[in-house]
């Protein structure tokens, strides 16, 4: 399957294909918003706290520019280092800068080592493969990044990368790169993973992590996380960055308990994850762990053009929780390879559109059934199905050749504005098919017609059934 | 960095334009309210242990120092870790003095390099603060208290004040300030049971790259 957004209908058709793919990720699926919905039960005032996060996050959109400085000089103020990118280009440069400060001092021939902890801006930007084409080893220790890592995959879901995978693909990979026994007993994969890593954390030079949110008030980064890696990568290395979007602001921290109660029910159906870490200030002189040099990378790329779009703005109110993928009758179907870039499912389409091009992207806002669950379960209550029913009508503007389009709509037009016209011609398949052919045939409509099967075409029309009725009682009245 | 600001000033700018036209938002945004449970009540211990368990976590509740002590003899003498690594806190040092005999190596954060405090098997460290409805523990870290200790081993045996244990994360925050958490400078990290991941299959498994076991001694 190819990593482009551009191949996404080949990407889907291979997907298709692939009933081991479809059946690990139904069965993922299935398994996260049965969770979801579980925890969402408990909670009695579940709708008003979406409408309340809603409300937060656009408040934070409106004035972005205001909580971006007071995040900064709160920051700045307690020895962390703000750094701002405008791409991806700039991004990884500013990073590459720092890490390259910060091994300095390190004996050459000694390859350093980063530990990644997870996070989709870093995926976005493709932060990994330019810091190892700059000498660096690049850990990712999630798991489920560490274990698409070493199989050269993309992640294929926002919160569960490895989700395509089975455990038995899982045991093959471990065998084959780590050079151990085949096992698919997941404690036991687990326990591996546990020490190969252990000695990455512990020799780590530099730790990278993403942040879920920063709250302005106080210059506070923070992120969430089940597995403790994130604590070991902020814990043990004496330099930390961490990277995000600057979208990511909340402006306080009773605001952000709110987004705490709507993100991990979302995501992984926790009330809580297993850590919450907030990342205050650098280590003081006589503490004992924590980085010595904690930086904090705000990036763009793209964020400011989907802020610029009035009727695309609150697609930005996203929290990355991975729940709209959860629901996605395609997403479900497809896994998130299909998309051809970091984020997929309703997301991912809304996303694509605005933050690469309308022409890559512009498969990706149809390959919808517009059923509206995604809308349902955001819990910041993007209004998803319209914003990618917007992004089609944008993609047919934005097309030039739509002459064959066009002579069907007018032509269909026109015999809808003649009763008898239309009698007439829809009576022809119908004659066709009873009086003459007289078998299952039904005609075969050009591009739908590839996936669907025709109309069923019965042997008189409604109206014609409608009037000999009509015939019938009035004559017996 | 001189490139640093420049991207400063653009990104700020084109935020500023994109948002010159917002239209203000006339409903206001409907804020919940902390519970008014008390902390350390008795119900609010309950729930602690109670969503504690649920996330696989073990829990004790102790009324005198002396029977603090006597539990994290019981748990060291069960376990019988060649090392426990331990935090710096005042009140570490009496408890550590008023362990029953085991034949566990006490070594303190700090003490060894990471590498080597790794292969204690167990950590032992304070709490001021929980929030009950979660069964979270709020671990703050400063020159008296690192994050080793409650990391590095596989089992994490916490001390937690009962005081602290407030009914809901609202009211924690709220409240952080009494405790002697600053929230703009102090470090933080809060727990949540053992460490577990689900990323194989979707399959639960408590114990991945933090501890796989976690005890809470509510003092």
């Amino acid at each position: 399957m190819s990593a482009r957004p551009q191949d996404l209908k080949e990407n889907i058709r291979q997907a298709l294909q692939d009933e081991r793919l479809r059946a690990a990720v139904l069965k993922a699926t299935d398994h996260s918003s049965a969770k979801r919905d579980e925890v969402v039960a408990e909670m009695p005032n579940w709708e008003e706290l979406r409408e309340t996060a809603a409300g937060i996050r656009d408040e934070v959109l409106a004035h972005l520019d205001q909580y971006l400085m007071t995040f900064e000089e709160k920051a700045t103020a307690k020895g962390i280092q703000v750094h701002w990118a405008r791409d991806s280009k700039e991004a990884n440069r500013v990073i590459e800068e720092i890490c390259k400060a910060a091994v300095g001092t390190k004996a050459t021939g000694e390859q350093p080592i980063i530990a990644k902890s997870k996070s989709m801006t870093t995926e976005e930007i493709g932060l990994t493969p330019h810091l190892e084409k700059q000498g660096f080893e690049v850990v990712e220790t999630d798991l489920g990044e560490y274990i698409v890592q070493i199989a050269g995959q993309m992640p294929s879901h926002i919160t569960a990368p490895a989700l395509h995978l089975s455990r038995q693909d899982i045991g093959k990979l471990f065998a084959e790169k780590l050079g151990v026994d085949y096992i698919e007993d997941p404690v036991e994969l687990i326990a591996i993973a546990r020490k190969v890593l252990r000695e990455k954390f512990l020799r780590a030079d530099i730790g990278i992590t993403g942040a879920n949110f920063a709250i302005a008030e106080t210059g506070t980064p923070m992120m969430v996380e089940n597995e403790g890696n994130g604590r070991l990568v902020s814990a043990l290395p004496r330099t930390q960055i961490v990277v995000l979007g600057i979208d990511k602001l909340v402006p306080t921290w009773e605001d952000l308990m709110v987004l705490l109660e709507l993100l991990p029910r979302s995501a992984t159906g926790q009330r809580i994850t297993g850590s919450v870490l907030f990342f205050n200030r650098p280590r003081k002189a006589d503490e004992l762990d924590g980085p010595e040099a904690l930086h904090v990378v705000l990036i763009d790329n793209g964020r400011t053009k989907a802020l610029k779009d009035p009727q695309l703005r609150s697609v930005l109110r996203c929290i990355r929780c991975g729940a709209c993928l959860n629901v996605c009758p395609v997403y479900r179907r497809t896994g998130g390879h299909a998309y051809g870039w970091v984020y997929p499912g309703p997301i991912g389409s809304v996303l694509a559109p605005l933050f690469l091009n309308l022409k890559d992207a512009g498969d990706h806002p149809f390959a919808s059934s517009l059923c509206g669950r995604c809308a349902e379960t955001c819990p910041v209550k993007i209004p998803l199905h319209h914003h990618l029913l917007l992004l089609r009508s944008r993609v047919a503007d934005s097309t030039s050749n739509l002459t064959a389009e066009k002579s069907l709509m007018s032509g269909w037009q026109y015999v809808m504005n003649r009763p008898d016209l239309y009698r007439a011609l829809t009576g022809i398949p119908r004659f066709l098919k009873h009086q003459i052919i007289r078998t299952d045939w039904s005609p075969k409509l050009p591009g739908w017609g590839d996936q669907h099967d025709g109309p069923d075409l019965a042997p008189i029309s409604f109206s014609e059934l409608y009037r000999s009725h009509r015939k019938k009682t009035d004559g017996s009245a | 960095m001189m490139e640093t600001k420049v991207a400063r000033q653009i990104i700020l700018d084109a935020v500023r334009s994109a948002t010159a036209h917002v239209k203000e938002e006339s409903t206001p945004i409907n804020r919940p309210s902390p519970s008014r449970s008390k902390p350390g009540s008795e119900p609010t211990v309950k729930q602690f242990r109670e969503m504690l368990d649920k996330v696989g976590g073990e829990s004790y509740l102790l009324e005198t120092d002396e029977q603090l002590a006597d539990r994290v003899t019981v748990l060291i003498t069960e376990m019988h870790p060649t090392s426990m690594l331990v935090t710096r806190d005042e009140m570490m040092e009496s408890l550590l003095q008023g362990l029953g005999n085991t034949a566990t190596d006490i070594v303190r954060e700090g003490d060894r390099p990471f590498i080597d405090a790794a292969v204690c098997e167990v950590g032992l460290s304070r709490a001021m603060a929980g929030i009950a409805n979660t069964g979270t523990v709020i671990l703050q870290h400063g020159s008296s208290s690192g994050r080793q200790a409650a990391l590095l081993p596989h089992t994490h045996i916490v001390i937690i004040d009962r005081a602290g244990i407030y009914p809901d994360k609202l009211g924690l925050v709220r409240h952080l300030s009494d405790i002697g958490i600053e929230r703009e400078t102090t470090p933080m990290t809060w727990v949540t049971g053992p460490s577990l991941t689900a990323d194989i299959e979707k399959v639960l498994v408590r114990g991945a790259h933090g501890p796989r076991r976690l005890i809470a001694l509510i003092r």
